[in-house]
């Protein structure tokens, strides 16, 4: 429970449905942030609605493993010039590991969470599929799971919209029901990346270069840019213009025109699969959160794109699909 | 429910809760007034600041009633260093209670700035570049380390004020407090002694702590109290700068309307343990035994983190080898057993305790460890249904490992 409405209503609805249900918040983070699942204000709000809904509410501190897990491969993919997920990394990590992993050790049966997803069980076999409310889906940030977790999950969200949920909170009176969402990196405060990120590692200044070699302008830090992106470089040139490549070694970041971030495919490391390996069919791969899914094949850890799409960062997540089925997901390598 | 977290708050005693609703069925009076519903208050407030004067060896006038124990500590931290002419160390032990340890840190960051506006002034050269207050060693049995205090007396940089607490909170230590006043006046005789006998009051008489300090703090939720009122027992309360400023009460040094039901509430509290101490606290360490004995049949790799001969008797630390106290106390819960792992932080998490730390112990050490604390109202049968909680908690999480 982050102290959120959605695990406040998912909690709800499984007392509702009669599950002697526990509350955990977890504490992740000992520095300043201003969401998420860290401030004491956002324990003391899950507290209360544990409180509300009559159920015992704890928190665990998984700080030194989230920093472990989650910070420093942040602040390291950064450094080399990637855009990494930390939520992906929390859910595979701390989520769906350690507190999974201390449920089952308490003698928890499932472990429920507030995503906008969905669980099938078809024939033994656990499917994780895209939530009710489209605009709301989160089975991309849940790519990782596998039939263990899966079978042991439950994501009571199913079913509800997001104006669903609110409603919900307000019926039952809950605290949490007029919160806003949060949205940015848990651990970093609304607008302070780049001084998180200077804090921990060099910032490279460096050329803007365009295709053809010449250059455009500078960048104050390499590791503030990412691989697609259109705004925010200073440069004032004719035509949309995008970061298509970015260079760590050299220092450089190239611009390049919408259609020069075209590729075929985009090669994938640590994939896993929420069941069997998909063989010999088309599937979807999404590259972002909300974003499309495009039609595609996968071919060991490459994803071919049916048509040329947009390159997506290195350290970024594609996710595959079938249809409203997630079938798993990797990490762009490069 | 078996409750085992006395050290934190513990069970209304029956001549406090008597006292609470027979000063809820008075007539409104604040004490400050002047008619006769005030003079109804007024008067059962002064009389029982008599007699929690009277009971802990000090005069009434030397009796500051407060919001609680941590405000007590932060009056005679803050109060004391910003009455100085100019900045000066201050020493806390290091297992001091966060009420302590941070109101210490605060005075010294607030003489720390304005050392910085005027550096000409000559302070001891720890004490110009300090944030922080310093801290005295602990021993591993977990007393405050009487060598290192003295070191730190004899080194540079005039010492204003030094706190160490009667009783620690999380281990039940009793710290050598006379002892620590008899180097103070011989070391720094110009020195402020400050001790936080929060965890003491239950136990052990306040008399000779009151006389060997400057300032004493108590809490009466600690011993059968309410929660939300303590006092300050200060030699020289006038010379304390106030915290909260207002309408003057107590003599100045804490202003705002008196909580008069806390107070009495609190003082029939204080009688009620004075009369009833001697006995509970051989009952009391009898059950501790008991449980420490039934725990170490049943599962002998819990390590004991204090000697009860060096504690009061109603704190009980242990460590779990291999398990997570975070889990165990979750554990606990569930089956409707109360304990700790050491003090409670706003958020809930937990986090290393400092005291451990301070004795030696390492994170994972310090996270493998609970407190049980008993009071005035445990029973051999909240002992026994803890020592089979305990023991089914163990049995579930697949044992104890070896102690690393």
């Amino acid at each position: 429970m982050s102290g959120g409405v959605d695990s406040s209503v998912a909690a709800a609805r499984l007392v509702a449905d009669g599950h002697e249900v526990t509350g955990v918040t977890l504490k992740l983070w000992g520095g300043d942030s201003d969401s998420g699942c860290c401030s004491v204000s956002d324990v003391e709000d899950a507290r209360r609605v544990a409180a509300q809904l009559d159920i015992p509410h704890y928190v665990f501190n998984f700080a030194d493993d989230f920093d472990t897990h989650v910070v420093e491969p942040y602040v390291a993919a950064h450094r080399v010039g990637q855009t990494p997920n930390p939520c992906v990394e929390c859910n595979r990590h701390i989520k769906f590991a350690r507190l999974f992993e201390r449920a089952q050790q308490m003698g928890f049966e499932r472990l429920a969470t507030g995503h906008h997803a969905r669980i099938s069980s078809d024939g033994g076999v656990f499917r994780l599929l895209r939530g009710t409310d489209p605009a709301k889906d989160q089975s991309y940030v849940l790519y990782m799971l596998t039939q263990r977790e899966l079978a042991q999950t439950w994501l009571p969200m199913e079913g509800l919209t997001k104006a669903e949920v609110y409603d919900e909170a307000a019926r039952l009176g809950l605290r949490t029901a007029a919160k806003p969402e949060s949205m940015d990196v848990c651990f970093i405060q609304r607008g302070r990346r780049a001084d998180f990120l200077g804090e921990r590692i060099p910032m490279t200044p460096g050329v803007i270069e365009s295709t053809d070699g010449s250059v455009l302008g500078h960048h104050q830090a390499l590791e503030m840019v990412t691989i697609g992106q259109r705004r925010g470089l200073g440069i004032a040139a004719e035509g949309r213009r995008y970061v298509i490549d970015i260079r760590p070694d050299e220092g450089k970041v190239v611009l390049g025109t919408e259609s020069d971030l075209l590729v075929d495919s985009v090669e994938l490391r640590d994939l896993t699969f929420t069941a069997a390996r998909p063989t010999g069919r088309t599937i979807t791969a999404q590259c972002q959160a909300h974003g499309t899914a495009h039609a595609a094949t996968l071919d060991g850890s490459t994803v071919h794109f049916e048509s040329p799409t947009q390159r997506v960062a290195p350290g970024q997540v594609v996710a595959i699909y079938d249809g409203d089925e997630c079938l798993g997901g990797g990490i762009v390598a490069r | 429910m078996i409750y085992l977290d006395h050290a934190a708050t513990t069970t209304l005693r029956d001549g406090a809760r008597r006292a609470l609703e027979r000063s809820h069925a008075l007539a409104p009076g604040n004490p400050s007034g002047q008619h006769g519903a005030a003079r109804l208050a007024k008067y059962a407030l002064e009389e029982a600041r008599e007699v929690l004067a009277e009971r802990v060896g000090a005069r009434p006038d030397q009796v500051i009633f407060t919001g609680g124990g941590s405000e007590a500590d932060n009056l005679a931290i803050l109060g004391t260093a910003r009455a100085w002419a100019e900045g000066k160390r201050i020493l806390v032990s290091a297992g001091e209670h966060k009420a302590v340890m941070s109101s210490a840190d605060l005075a010294i960051s607030e003489w720390a700035r304005l050392d910085g506006a005027s550096r000409s002034r000559a302070v001891g050269v720890e004490r110009s570049t300090a944030t922080r207050a310093e801290r005295i060693a602990l021993k591993s049995s977990g007393h405050v380390d009487l060598d290192d205090m003295c070191r730190r007396l004899g080194a540079d940089g005039e010492v204003g004020l030094v706190s160490v607490m009667a009783v620690n909170n999380e281990t039940g230590v009793v710290q050598p407090t006379s002892a620590v006043g008899e180097i103070v006046r011989r070391m720094a005789p110009r020195a402020a002694l400050h001790i936080d006998a929060v965890q003491a009051a239950p136990w052990n008489d306040l008399a000779p702590i009151v006389e060997t300090a400057d300032s004493v703090a108590i809490s009466g939720h600690k011993f059968g109290g309410p929660q939300g009122v303590g006092a300050l027992i200060a030699h020289d309360p006038r010379r304390l700068r106030p915290l909260i400023v207002g309408g003057g009460q107590e003599w100045g040094a804490r202003s705002g309307t008196h909580n008069v039901a806390g107070v009495v509430a609190m003082v029939a509290a204080l009688e009620e343990t004075l009369e009833r101490r001697a006995d509970e606290a051989v009952r009391i360490a009898a059950l501790a035994l008991e449980f420490r004995r039934q725990i170490e049949r049943l599962w002998p790799a819990v390590m004991w983190n204090t000697e009860p001969e060096e504690t009061v008797p109603g704190i009980i630390h242990l460590r779990l080898p291999s398990l997570q106290a975070e889990t165990v106390l979750a554990m606990l819960d569930h089956v409707g057993v109360c304990a700790a792992a050491g003090s409670s932080c706003q958020s809930g998490a937990m986090e290393p305790s400092h005291v451990l730390m301070a004795m030696g112990f390492g994170a994972e050490q310090a996270n493998e460890s609970i407190r049980l604390s008993l009071g005035w109202d445990t029973s051999f049968a909240d002992i026994d249904g803890a020592v089979s909680a305990l023991d089914a908690v163990i049995s579930q999480l697949g044992g104890l490992g070896a102690a690393a």
